[in-house]
C-alpha cells in the first residue's frame, strides 16, 4: 500500500475489527480481519492490543479451547466511545480527501 | 527455525522485561501460533523474521531503550527506525528524504513485504513510529509548531530592523510619556497659580486695597476654575488617549506582523 497507516488509524481499526465480534475474538483471528483491509505483518499487532488493553479500551479474558487457555478481546465501553469518535474523524477527514482529490471545492 | 525455537528465543530476549509484559507476549504469541494452526506455522515463522524483531517490537511499545536496534526518545516522542517505512512504491523511494521530514508516524507496512533492508544509519532523518500516542488520547497528530529555521529567520528580522523599530517605540513611547506629564503639570502649575493669587487677593482686601483685592481674588478663582478644567483633560489623557493610542499601535503591529508570517 502506498499510504501510512498511522498509529491513530491501526487502532481504530483493530477496535473496529474486534467491535464486530460481540463474543469477542482472538489475536490470530484479529490479525487476519485487520490484513483484509490493511498489510501488517504478524508482529504488528501485539503492541496495539496490549496498548488498547492498558488504555481500558478492549478486555481480555482466557477461555479454555481444546485443552489450553485462548486469549479473547472484547471491546469496552471506553473503547468504543474511542471507535464513534474514530469514525466521526475518519468520515471528516476521508471525506475532505476525497473531495480534493475529486476536484470539488469545500466550503 | 521451529516453532518452538522461536519461542525459547523470544523468552530469552525478553528477560529484561517485566515478568508481566513477558508472560503476556509470550503467551499472545504462543496462541497465536496455536491459533493459526501447524499449517500455518512455517509462514508466520517467515514473516516475524526473527525473535529479536518480534522482542524489539515488544520493547519498543514498552519505552524500553534499545540503542542501536530499536529506537529512541527525542522530542517528539518515541522514533524507532525499524517502524519507519522502507516504501515498496517506487516514486516514494526518490522523494523518500523529504517525505521523512513530513512524515509523522509511519507504522510500516513495509516490512512484511519482501524487502526488509532496514535503514539504520539513516535513523535520525527518519520519523517512525512515535510512541507519544500511548498515553495522550489524542496527541496523534504531527509536530506542528514552527520550525526552527523560520524562528531564526524571524529573530534576525527583528535584529536586522531593530534601529527602526527601536527608533519607533522609543520615539513614540517618549512622546506620550511627554504628553502625559506635560497634562499633569499644566493643571498642577495652574492650581498652584490660581491658589497664590487668590491668597494674594485676601492680603490685598485684609491691607484695605479692596480694588485690586477683590480682581486678584477673582483672577486667582478664575485660574483654579481652569486648573480644574486641566484636571479632568489629565484625567482623559492618562485614562484614555495613551491607552487608545497603545492599542492602535498594537492593532497596527499585529496586522503588519500577521501580513510578514503570511509572506514566510
Amino acid at each position: 500500500m502506498v499510504f501510512n497507516t498511522g498509529a491513530a488509524l491501526l487502532d481504530a481499526i483493530v477496535l473496529a475489527v474486534v467491535c464486530k465480534e460481540e463474543e469477542g475474538t482472538y489475536g490470530y483471528k484479529i490479525t487476519q480481519d485487520v490484513r483484509q483491509a490493511i498489510d501488517v505483518s504478524e508482529s504488528t499487532l501485539y503492541p496495539v492490543l496490549r496498548r488498547l488493553q492498558k488504555d481500558d479500551c478492549l478486555e481480555v479474558y482466557d477461555v479454555e479451547c481444546g485443552g489450553r487457555n485462548r486469549r479473547y478481546y472484547k471491546i469496552t465501553e471506553r473503547g468504543n466511545a474511542q471507535l464513534n469518535l474514530y469514525r466521526t474523524e475518519w468520515v471528516n477527514y476521508s471525506s475532505k480527501i476525497t473531495m480534493l482529490f475529486s476536484g470539488g471545492e469545500s466550503e | 527455525m521451529s516453532r518452538e525455537k522461536f519461542m525459547s528465543q523470544l523468552e530469552q530476549l525478553l528477560l529484561d522485561v517485566s515478568e508481566e509484559e513477558k508472560q503476556e507476549a509470550l503467551s499472545y504469541y504462543r496462541s497465536y501460533f496455536e491459533d493459526a494452526g501447524i499449517e500455518n506455522e512455517e509462514r508466520i515463522l517467515k514473516e516475524l523474521e526473527s525473535p529479536e524483531k518480534v522482542a524489539a517490537t515488544i520493547k519498543a511499545d514498552l519505552g524500553m531503550e534499545q540503542p542501536g536496534v530499536g529506537g529512541e526518545y527525542t522530542e517528539r516522542g518515541f522514533e524507532d527506525s525499524r517502524f519507519a517505512q522502507k516504501n515498496p512504491v517506487d516514486i516514494r523511494k526518490t522523494t523518500s528524504h523529504q517525505q521523512s521530514q513530513s512524515q509523522g508516524q509511519s507504522f510500516g507496512q513495509g516490512y512484511s513485504k519482501a524487502e526488509r533492508t532496514y535503514d539504520y544509519e539513516d535513523k535520525k532523518q527518519q520519523s517512525g513510529y512515535s510512541n507519544e500516542s500511548a498515553n495522550s488520547g489524542d496527541g496523534r497528530s504531527t509536530y506542528g509548531g514552527r520550525t526552527g529555521v523560520e524562528i531564526l529567520l524571524i529573530v534576525a528580522i527583528a535584529i536586522i530592523t531593530s534601529p527602526i523599530w527601536l527608533g519607533l517605540v522609543g520615539g513614540v513611547g517618549g512622546g506620550l510619556l511627554g504628553l502625559a506629564i506635560a497634562v499633569v503639570c499644566i493643571a498642577g502649575s495652574l492650581y498652584v497659580a490660581g491658589i497664590a493669587l487668590f491668597g494674594a487677593g485676601i492680603g490685598q482686601i485684609v491691607t484695605g486695597s479692596l480694588a485690586i483685592g477683590f480682581a486678584l481674588t477673582g483672577t486667582g478663582l478664575l485660574i483654579l476654575a481652569l486648573a480644574v478644567l486641566a484636571t479632568v483633560l489629565s484625567i482623559w489623557v492618562c485614562g484614555k488617549l495613551i491607552p487608545w493610542i497603545c492599542r492602535l499601535i498594537g492593532r497596527l503591529w499585529n496586522s503588519i506582523f500577521a501580513g510578514r508570517e503570511r509572506m514566510v
